[in-house]
């Protein structure tokens, strides 16, 4: 009896979930659409004919018309962004001004980089936010707390860049234990990776300590102290599974945060990346190229997002009902 | 009729008052900010960086762009406090010049992204339906791009300068800054002093202003010391990516950005214009976390 109970209580939350997964997969539809409107927008208001500027000024007045007449730009805006967020849909990022390669093969070639960057900064965050602000939380008011507390505030406050150049200097400079510039491999992302992920850890730190205290405080945790049992049991199984609900939910956050650092950390450690090329583009002012890295970007940002919701909703049943 | 609606009312100093124990809000936040060793260093800190950039034609030992062969490269000494650079300009003048561009960008990037957030914010949060929705769905568009992404694309569009970064930053600043505004505004839209000036028939734009608007500064003052960080921040950041000012000029970004050619050789041109960075920003944290406990705002 209880097994079928069990099982019908499977399928209902399998229910739940897929109907969850499934309305916020509709609300990307917009949310996709107007990233995509807004990122064409903007480059439409730029000043300056893009088929003048790909010919760099040299070409004659025929050519020009003839370029205008290729790329479309004598037909009306609405037309343009159809045929745009058609070409889009087939993964088609258009081509780059200069370099002429399609600007979705670019991107994806040096996005591996970026994303191996970015996940060794978030694991470092997490490991170094998360356990620096235990640590703090259950030395409160101690000089560990405010130790740590200083240092979390130093550290949003250290620029990216700098600290880059600070690390280059000591270990690269001084102690030779990297070469100054390039170099692949783990053992070269451990410096970036520290550099794109201070800040976050630093956030991590103050954001899990205050979490932890609210915790600390519950009924359940006194109940779990009150049974008897050890402190590090206590803040292991009982406060922290709980303190780290509110911590999970501004991970999907810091993915944006962390693809934009890149662009600083990838400069300052000479990696190449999705941030070197975004910077890059931006350089030569070519707008396929642009385009193609922002709505990348943030497509990537939103998806990030869709999936830290929905395994928040795996996790807190609350979140689910709503 | 409005007028008397409208006269800010004084508590402590109101005729007939009982007791003067009633203080004005801005006064109690004060005291408790008196109390705050931490926000305290950050608002001696930021006092005395912003007093010596100003001061910077009187206090800079030398001009900040004049170059002088003689010293080239030169670590620091008691001549040159920070060293020199490559072309023989004093890193110390420099530093002290920089100030100049690289907080006055980040104030002025800030002023515009919270000038445009406010009224955004403002009139979305207290009109409600259409407006709010449309407006909120784009702001909604806007917070889904990275920030530096859109940052820089902005820039890319606006072309490269000073200028043009304040706009970028200003500009990707003002949706989060719409947001929050509105927020602020849902929650004194509905009380009881709004709905009496309404019922008076106070027109709604004075409403906004005089009612709505002065009730959310509080909340408004710690947004602002956060984004003034991450200003100075990225500002300087744009002009390390070579968005920003020309070459001779001192800016911090700029001067990172410049001495990052010679890191191997001379790690003071690098290593002073970035503690400059870090001490203005960590000085306007120590201050903003101090503000947010002293007008007991919950963290964002």
């Amino acid at each position: 009896m209880t097994g079928i109970w069990a099982n019908a209580g499977h399928l209902l939350m399998w229910d739940v979930m897929t109907k969850f997964v499934l309305r916020r997969l509709l609300l990307l539809i917009p949310t996709l659409l107007g990233i995509i409107l807004m990122t064409f927008a903007m480059f439409k208001l730029t000043p300056g004919d893009p088929a003048e500027i790909m010919l760099q000024g040299k070409g004659t007045p025929q050519q020009v018309a003839a370029l205008r007449e290729q790329l479309g730009l004598n037909q009306s805006v609405l037309v343009q962004f159809g045929r745009y967020v058609w070409r889009l849909m087939h993964g088609d990022l258009g081509l780059s001004f200069f370099g002429g390669f399609p600007v979705r093969d670019a991107i994806l070639a040096r996005f591996p980089s970026t994303l191996q960057l970015a996940a060794a900064a978030m694991a470092f965050a997490l490991v170094a936010g998360v356990s620096l602000g235990v640590l703090a939380a259950t030395a409160r008011h101690k000089w560990v707390d405010n130790l740590i507390m200083t240092l979390a505030l130093g550290g949003l406050a250290i620029p990216q860049y700098w600290l880059a150049a600070v690390f280059i200097i000591v270990f690269a400079v001084v102690l030779k234990w990297v070469p100054v510039l390039g170099g692949s491999g783990p053992k070269y992302l451990i410096l970036p990776a520290i550099c794109l992920g201070l800040s976050p850890a630093a956030s991590l730190a103050r954001l899990t300590r205050s979490s932890v205290l609210d915790v600390l405080h519950n009924d359940f945790t006194r109940t779990a102290r009150a049974k008897g049992l050890a402190e590090r049991a206590v803040i292991l199984r009982h406060v922290l599974r709980n303190a780290l609900i509110p911590v999970f939910t501004v991970i999907g956050l810091w993915f944006g945060a962390l693809l934009g650092g890149s662009v600083f950390v990838e400069t300052a450690f000479g990696r190449p990346g999705l941030g070197t090329f975004a910077l890059a583009a931006i350089n030569n002012r070519d707008y396929p190229q642009i385009q193609g890295t922002v709505i990348f970007g943030a497509v990537f940002v939103v998806l990030a997002n869709l999936v830290v919701d929905v395994l928040y909703g795996f996790l807190d049943p609350r979140i689910r009902q709503e | 009729m409005s007028q008397a609606i409208t006269g800010r009312i004084r508590p402590g100093r109101a005729p007939g008052a009982i007791t003067s124990d009633v203080r004005s809000p801005w006064v109690l936040a004060w005291r408790r900010l008196r109390r705050n060793g931490s926000a305290l260093v950050g608002l001696a800190g930021l006092l005395v960086v912003l007093l010596v950039t100003l001061a910077a034609p009187r206090l800079a030992p030398y001009d900040p762009i004049q170059t002088d062969y003689n010293h080239i490269q030169e670590p620091p000494s008691t001549l040159h406090k920070f060293g020199t650079d490559d072309l023989g300009r004093d890193i110390f003048s420099r530093v002290i010049w920089g100030g100049r561009e690289s907080i006055g960008a980040a104030i002025l990037a800030v002023l515009v992204g919270m000038f445009c957030g406010i009224l955004i914010g403002l009139v979305s949060g207290y009109r409600g339906g259409v407006i709010d929705n449309i407006v909120q769905r784009l702001v909604d568009i806007m917070l889904a791009f990275p920030v530096i992404l859109l940052m820089l694309s902005l820039a890319a569009i606006l072309g490269k300068g000073l200028l043009s970064i304040i706009l970028s930053v200003g500009i990707a600043y003002m949706p989060g800054t719409a947001r929050f505004v509105r927020g602020c505004v849902l929650g004194v839209r509905n009380q009881d002093f709004v709905e009496a000036a309404r019922a008076v028939g106070v027109p709604e734009r004075r409403i906004m202003l005089r009612h709505v608007l002065p009730n959310t500064v509080s909340s408004l003052i710690v947004y602002t010391s956060i984004l003034l960080g991450g200003a100075v921040l990225v500002t300087a950041g744009l002009s390390y990516l070579g968005l920003g000012v020309a070459p001779p000029s001192p800016e911090w970004g700029a001067m990172l950005n410049y001495g990052r050619n010679f890191l191997r050789f001379a790690w003071w041109m690098s290593v002073f214009p970035g503690l400059a960075i870090f001490i203005v920003v960590m000085c306007i944290n120590l201050l903003g976390d101090g503000l947010r406990d002293a007008l007991d705002i919950k963290g964002q």
